[in-house]
């Protein structure tokens, strides 16, 4: 195995370039370094300017999520010697607005994620004498969807979000999801009202990628589906029984 | 609250590439897929053509078999039987997700729902392959 290794990254400053350019440096190859360690050499011995997210460094904060070799990883997890001999190119993440370097604007999805209401919703008044209990049968329904981290590599996977940017997007379906399906919630009439809109469920198109680049094994198509045929359960039941049908 | 409209700083929007089907694996199967309901619907038009042929005789039926059996109609229709296996493939695999999300609280697996839909295929195959050799 080689000493170094080359990492095209993805440069961007909004002050002086029109779009982002390509830049190469040589960092050490180390068994055991991910590409997040790469960039930190670089930060901290080749050129301070560059500009990236990172924090936890055990891909549960999901902050370092980054478009490498041409697909979504977290780089906190992607062992950086798969890439050998190399070069390693690293891009910010797909269909986002780029800040600068790496770092992504992530206000769309931010208001996105709160229109699809990811709380629990009661709608009693008062607060109850003790905690709401539940199963482990009835956490398992949910279980999978609450591991979402909000790397957006679903995001950015998604061709759907690139082409129509309103699309409510998988990731903030997903959350939606995981409060529908969650015992304690009253809240899937409020959320259903939102994401049956044409850019909420119905633009997604089950093309099925951002399950496949979910780091946590999320499966925000399945949630969609689910949310598909909810929304038309809902709307055959307003049909037939316009009285009382909801 | 004063605004300082140049403090916003300036954004790199990425331009959406109509080639973004060629990307990735993925992408490519999911054009596939949608591009193959075109021939699902010639081969109903054919199938029609046939029903028709058949009421109107069977000289009328010994005509549209000499124009199926130009070597441009065996071609077309090779591409389209490629396409519409393809088509049966991948919708059948989407089966789980579209009707059966959950089975007792749980995602449902793949062949579960799918087998039926490749059982049914067969089937439906063998009878009418059945009764066009027949015919």
């Amino acid at each position: 195995m080689a000493d170094t290794i080359v990492i095209e990254v993805a440069r961007f400053s909004p002050e002086t370039d029109a779009e982002p350019r390509f830049q190469s440096y040589e960092v050490p190859l180390r068994r055991d370094w991910m590409v997040l360690d790469a960039l930190n050499y670089i930060k901290d011995r080749l050129d301070g300017s560059l500009t990236f997210r990172w924090s936890c460094r055990m891909g549960i904060c999901g902050s370092c999520g980054m478009v490498v070799n041409g697909y979504e990883r977290l780089t906190c997890e992607t062992l950086l010697s798969q890439f050998a001999p190399g070069p390693v190119r690293v891009e910010p993440l797909r269909h986002f607005p780029v800040a600068r370097d790496l770092v992504i604007d992530m206000t769309d999805f931010l208001e996105k994620l709160t229109k699809v209401k990811p709380w629990i919703v009661r709608k009693d008044k008062t607060p109850p004498a003790r905690e709401y209990l539940q199963t482990p049968e009835q956490l398992a329904t949910f279980k999978q969807y609450s591991h979402c981290i909000n790397c957006m590599l679903c995001y950015s996977a998604c061709p759907v979000y690139g082409i129509d940017p309103h699309f409510t997007g998988p990731a903030a379906l997903a959350l939606a999801e995981r409060y529908n399906l969650d015992s304690r919630d009253q809240g899937s009439d409020e959320r259903l009202d939102v994401l049956s809109q044409h850019d909420g469920i119905w633009d997604c198109t089950v093309i099925g990628e951002c399950s496949e680049v979910c780091p946590k094994e999320v499966d925000p198509s399945l949630a969609i589906q689910e949310f598909k045929l909810a929304a038309t359960k809902e709307w055959y039941k307003s049909f037939l029984m316009p009285w009382g049908g909801k | 609250m004063a605004s300082f409209p140049h403090s916003q700083p300036r954004e790199y929007r990425p331009a959406f590439s109509n080639w973004w089907w060629l990307g990735r694996r993925n992408y490519l199967i999911f054009i596939l897929r949608e591009f193959s309901s075109i021939f699902v619907g010639y081969f109903l038009i054919v199938t029609l053509w046939q029903v028709c042929a058949l009421a109107s005789g069977p000289d009328a039926y010994a005509n549209f078999q000499a124009d199926m059996r130009n070597p441009w109609m065996i071609v077309l229709n090779l591409i389209a039987l490629a396409f519409l296996v393809l088509h049966t493939i991948t919708w059948s695999r989407l089966v789980p997700r579209a009707f059966f999300p959950r089975r007792n609280g749980h995602p449902t697996d793949e062949m579960t729902t799918a087998l039926p839909s490749y059982i049914l295929w067969a089937v439906a195959t063998i009878i009418i392959a059945a009764f066009i050799v027949g015919a």
